[in-house]
């Protein structure tokens, strides 16, 4: 980046975080360190809203399925719990491994992400506040979301999803070393817009 | 159908002996439940028990008063397994909570009399087996009378029947069938036996339970695909994914290898996996790995056969099986001609039980259990395929199928099995899997209809014509149809709808093109008539909005000379709040139609939120004549009604030649959340009898299409949904 | 091939299969439970479901090894003479057709009311997602609800 660009984008950064209530010596640190962030989340990003993360992270009742993303088949729904209706719970057919005969993927606590934490719509600066948004992502703390999203057993199967399905655009372990890095420097946001 | 075949369906217990003792012994069937009502249980040529005697061909009576009757219709849900043995029953004068039914292996005495053929199927069992029922019913009534008054020494006209028994009003005095059906047996069987007054028949008219219902609640409905032979073997077999692709690799040495198998067997197409159990006949075709060629049919595809429908739809050539009047004049004359195409899709039968057939074929005789709709067609096919004359093959009905809707009328699955039985010289059942089932389906065909009209000054048509092209529905449950497609170039099955119009048209012109498609393509529950009056009451609709008249009312004014057609018109309009208010995005349509001999009209509302469609009530009214079983009746409306919503939804198209969906997780059947509240009501208009098995989904088509055009002002005309953007919820 | 011991309507029943076997196939291959139905082998059409430990499970799509000690319910064990409210509820309103999809209906239906013992309109439709080919759906619904009142009743 061309230095009076870098320094331009620097003093809006600058005064974001100053309305985010930062020092002034934090600030001219985060500064380089925000912009990089934010260049990492938008990589994990593509993550998250590859269609094997956003299936289940819907704004709506229903979950979707396969690449195109298309509504679940047969009118499966969220249920009162993110578990599914009562009677047809996710564990009906979702099973704790992907079963090859069947086709049907599984993981253990096949579920929905609460509403709360539905994705779909958003900008990548959205997601990234969303996901640190203690409301919004279960009570979490920073450290608490980088365990999740690089260890979860669910998050996990994203991975290994069975045939027919696309794993996500960056392997696992890039993935982690991405997500810590992005968590060590701050956990720093695009902006909400972008 | 053989031709010079004049089977005698006169009754004639002769001739019932011969074929009832000849043949092996029974096969393993349903548990015995202690019923208390009639519970289908035995396939095919069970012996006569000890004692047993059969009163005509259709009555067995043990000592000790168990009455059995012998069904020969199968039964795919639409509950002929309760009317017809019921009907019989009220005749006799049998006690109907006891009897127990057994399915009838193919044979003469159990043809439909109509046509002299063995089936189960357009909607017509009831109609063709009504008379012949009540007949037997008397004459076995006649000869169990016979033989108790001879003991009695009375009168045979001071004894009747009641409850299994032989009853002497005067003196009291009764007898079981059990205690003289041997001396009966010994009688003639009376070929104009008196027929009960209608008074004294207490089953028929009324909503019995049915029979099926309580081993279809436990678990032990035995259906083809639960059948098991002494030392059978299981199959998986995959063909072809596409139409005429043939196997061009395999792995044979792993799939023997794999557990439980126990031969790989080439079949027509493709290749069977034959194993202990069929769970490792699946497992050991998957290790198999068959490689399919693309097949001669690569080039088929959405976009390939519509441009084929449609060059056909201009250029032809067409027959012209009806010209009344002078049509092509009438449209010539100029203004206020209005014309229209509409598609129907391929359909896929999609019968919840699978296809399957277990079949044990030794060099002397071929034994085969299905769920079949065409026992008799299923016979001549093995015959010609095992080169066995027809007196050594056995084909029974199980006792229960899972859904026909015609597919079971075609014999290529037992063909199929009996060719694996006879290669591993064990018996075999074979189940198709559900990919297998869809992927080799014979398909409704997909039509294309021009309809074109001129209206007169008040805005009625003067003239009408109606150009349909269509593959063939008839051919391959009915080979002896050929002649008439080859020379006349129509398909009588296709052209149901057309070859008559319920509503006063002075001139009337059809054109009918019989395409010739690689897509296999046969009867599907409503056959023609449901593509055909699609595009009829889609168009009539449209012709109302042109003259600027309300479509219930445009259509009575058509039906001036069919008071059944605008009664069943009427009462829907009534019962369906034609003349409500709606609210917006609401929208009611409505449609009648005269189909497999009766009128039914139905009107919808539905719901159209952007692209959502809501269906929220489907009412039916329905005059088949006269109703026997008001309760079965109904069911057959219900879920006619539902199929029919199908048909907006649940297409199959062709990519490569190859079908798709091929399972049941993207074939678009409806689901309980969408099925509308039904409302149906019976009409008794007098007249023949007509089938109410097939009738429900005709009208739901195009009232559907109807009241979305009500509702939006968009004129679907074709289905499914889908393809405008629409889908139901 | 592995030995199973497994809770099948009550009674322990003993299995030999491979680990990845479907239940389904167990229970009508090797236990002779044929109650149970094959409509699809992808989970889509319901016609296996089971219960296990009351929650609707589709067979199809259930390896054996994953049953353990879990209590299996197949159609055949709602009772030993159709007096399961379900099965007096589906006879008084006569829902079966064709009768192929009722097994996997009865037992998607005996999940329901485990969860939720009167359901609504709206519970049932998110519940019952089988497939009837000869649409029985109406019926269902009615029998669920009658199956509910029954069951209110002999409390």
């Amino acid at each position: 980046m061309s230095a009076p660009a870098g320094a331009a984008l620097a003093c809006s950064l600058a005064t974001l975080l100053v309305l985010a209530g930062c020092s002034g010596t934090e600030r001219r640190a985060s500064e380089g360190g925000a912009e990089r962030g934010a260049e990492e989340f938008t990589r994990i990003a593509q993550v998250l809203k590859s269609p094997r993360c956003l299936n289940c992270h819907p704004m709506g009742n229903t979950p979707r399925q396969g690449d195109e993303r298309r509504l679940h088949d047969f009118g499966v729904t969220r249920g009162p719990d993110d578990h599914g209706a009562p009677g047809l719970t996710c564990d009906s057919c979702h099973q704790d491994v992907n079963q090859q005969e069947s086709g049907v993927p599984g993981a253990r606590r096949w579920h929905l992400a609460p509403l709360r934490m539905g994705w779909e719509g958003l900008t990548d600066g959205e997601l990234c506040r969303a996901l640190l948004d203690p409301y919004k992502n279960g009570g979490r703390s920073v450290d608490d979301v980088v365990h999740h999203i690089t260890e979860d057993s669910l998050v996990n199967w994203a991975w290994q999803p069975g045939d027919g399905r696309t794993p996500p655009p960056v392997a696992r372990a890039e993935f982690n070393e991405l997500v810590r890095a992005w968590a060590n420097k701050g956990a720093a946001c695009p902006p909400a817009s972008g | 159908m053989p031709s010079g075949c004049c089977v005698d369906a006169a009754l004639s217990r002769r001739r019932f002996l011969q074929t009832l003792t000849s043949g092996s012994g029974a096969l393993l069937l349903c548990v015995s439940w202690p019923a208390a009502s009639a519970i289908l249980k035995g396939i095919g040529r069970r012996a006569l028990a000890h004692g047993e005697v059969a009163v005509t061909a259709w009555v067995r009576i043990t000592p000790d008063n168990e009455v059995t009757l012998v069904l020969s219709q199968g039964e795919i849900g639409q509950g002929i397994s309760t009317t017809l043995p019921a009907l019989l029953a009220d005749e006799l004068g049998a006690d109907w909570s006891t009897v127990r039914l057994i399915t009838a292996p193919f044979a003469p005495d159990f043809r439909n009399p109509r046509i002299n053929f063995m089936f189960t199927g357009n909607s017509e069992s009831i109609q063709s087996f009504h008379d012949l029922m009540r007949r037997t019913g008397a004459a076995a009534r006649e000869m169990l009378v016979a033989a108790a008054a001879r003991r009695w020494k009375v009168s045979p006209s001071t004894c009747t029947t009641r409850n299994s028994q032989v009853v002497h009003a005067s003196s009291s005095r009764t007898l079981n069938f059990g205690a003289v059906a041997a001396d009966a047996a010994r009688l003639k069987v009376p070929q104009q036996p008196a027929l009960r007054p209608q008074k004294e028949l207490t089953l028929t008219g009324r909503a019995l339970e049915r029979v099926d219902v309580p081993a279809k609640v436990d678990g032990s409905a035995v259906f083809g695909i639960d059948v098991e032979l002494p030392g059978m073997l299981n199959a998986a077999v995959r063909t072809g994914p596409a139409v005429g692709s043939q196997l061009t690799a395999m792995s044979e040495a792993a799939a023997r290898a794999s557990s439980g198998v126990v031969d790989v067997v080439r079949i027509a197409n493709g290749v069977a996996v034959v194993a202990d159990t069929y769970w490792n006949a699946r497992r050991g075709l998957r290790a198999l790995q068959p490689q399919f060629d693309p097949g001669p049919h690569a080039d088929l595809d959405r976009k390939s056969l519509g441009a084929l429908y449609r060059e056909r739809l201009e250029s032809g050539p067409f027959a012209t099986p009806v010209k009344v009047g002078d049509a092509e004049g009438e449209l010539a004359r100029g203004s206020r001609v209005v014309t229209f195409d509409y598609e129907n899709p391929f359909l896929a039968h999609a019968t919840m039980e699978p296809m399957n057939c277990a079949a044990d074929v030794s060099a002397q005789r071929c034994r085969v259990i299905a769920p079949t709709q065409g026992q008799e067609l299923a016979t001549y096919a093995l015959s010609a395929a095992l080169g066995m004359p027809p007196e050594r093959i056995e084909v029974s009905r199980s006792p229960y199928i899972g859904g026909g809707f015609g597919r079971r009328l075609v014999p290529d699955v037992p063909v199929q099995a009996a060719l694996i039985s006879r290669a591993v010289g064990k018996p075999v059942k074979v189940i198709w899997d559900r990919e297998e089932d869809i992927r080799r389906d014979l398909y409704r065909p997909a039509t294309l209809v021009r309809m074109t009209a001129r209206l007169d000054a008040s805005g009625r048509p003067i003239a009408m014509k109606a150009r349909v092209v269509s593959p063939t529905i008839l051919l391959p449950v009915f080979p002896a149809i050929a002649p008439v497609l080859e020379q006349q170039g129509v398909d009588p099955s296709a052209l149901e709808g057309m070859m008559e119009w319920i509503y006063d048209v002075p001139n009337r012109l059809v054109e009918f093109h019989l395409l010739k498609l690689p897509i296999p393509t046969s009867v599907l529950r409503t056959t023609g008539y449901g593509p055909n009056i699609f595009a009829l009451e889609s168009f009539i609709d449209e012709l109302a909005h042109a003259a600027g008249v309300d479509a219930y009312q445009y259509r009575r004014t058509l039906l001036h000379g069919n008071p059944r057609a605008r009664a069943v018109l009427d009462r829907a309009a009534e019962l369906g709040q034609w003349n409500g208010s709606t609210a917006p995005h609401e929208g009611r349509g409505i449609a009648v139609t005269h189909a497999f001999g009766t009128y039914i009209a139905q009107v919808v509302h539905a719901r159209v939120d952007d692209d959502a469609v809501k269906l929220s009530r489907v009412v039916s009214v329905v005059d088949p004549g006269r109703v026997l079983d008001p309760g079965i009746a109904r069911q057959c409306i219900e879920g006619g009604t539902v199929f029919g919503i199908a048909g907006c939804k649940a297409e199959v198209t062709f990519e490569h030649g190859r079908a798709f969906p091929d399972n049941l997780n993207r074939l678009q059947l409806p689901h309980l959340a969408e099925t509308p509240d039904l409302v149906t009501e019976f009409v008794d208009g007098g007249g023949e009898l007509g089938g109410v098995g097939e009738v429900g989904p005709v009208t739901v088509t195009p009232a559907v299409a109807n009241a979305i055009y009500s509702a939006t002002g968009r004129r679907l005309r074709s289905m499914p949904v889908s393809r405008h953007g629409l889908r139901f919820t | 091939m592995t030995e199973f011991v497994l809770n099948v309507n009550g009674t322990p029943r003993v299995a030999e299969a491979t680990p990845d076997t479907p239940l389904l196939w167990v229970l009508r291959e090797q236990l002779g439970l044929k109650g149970t139905k094959f409509g699809c082998g992808v989970a889509a059409c319901g016609a296996c479901t089971v219960n296990i430990d009351g929650v609707a499970v589709r067979s199809c799509s259930f390896p054996v090894s994953a049953a353990g000690n879990r209590a299996i319910t197949t159609v055949e064990g709602l009772s030993p003479d159709r007096s399961h409210v379900l099965q007096r509820a589906w006879i008084a309103e006569q829902v079966p057709q064709c009768g192929y999809c009722q097994s996997g209906m009865l037992m998607s239906a005996n999940a329901l009311l485990r969860a939720i013992a009167s359901p609504s309109d709206a519970e049932i439709e998110a519940a019952i997602t089988n497939i009837c080919r000869c649409g029985t759906y109406t019926r269902v619904r009615k029998a669920i609800h009658r199956a509910a009142q029954l069951m209110k009743e002999s409390q």
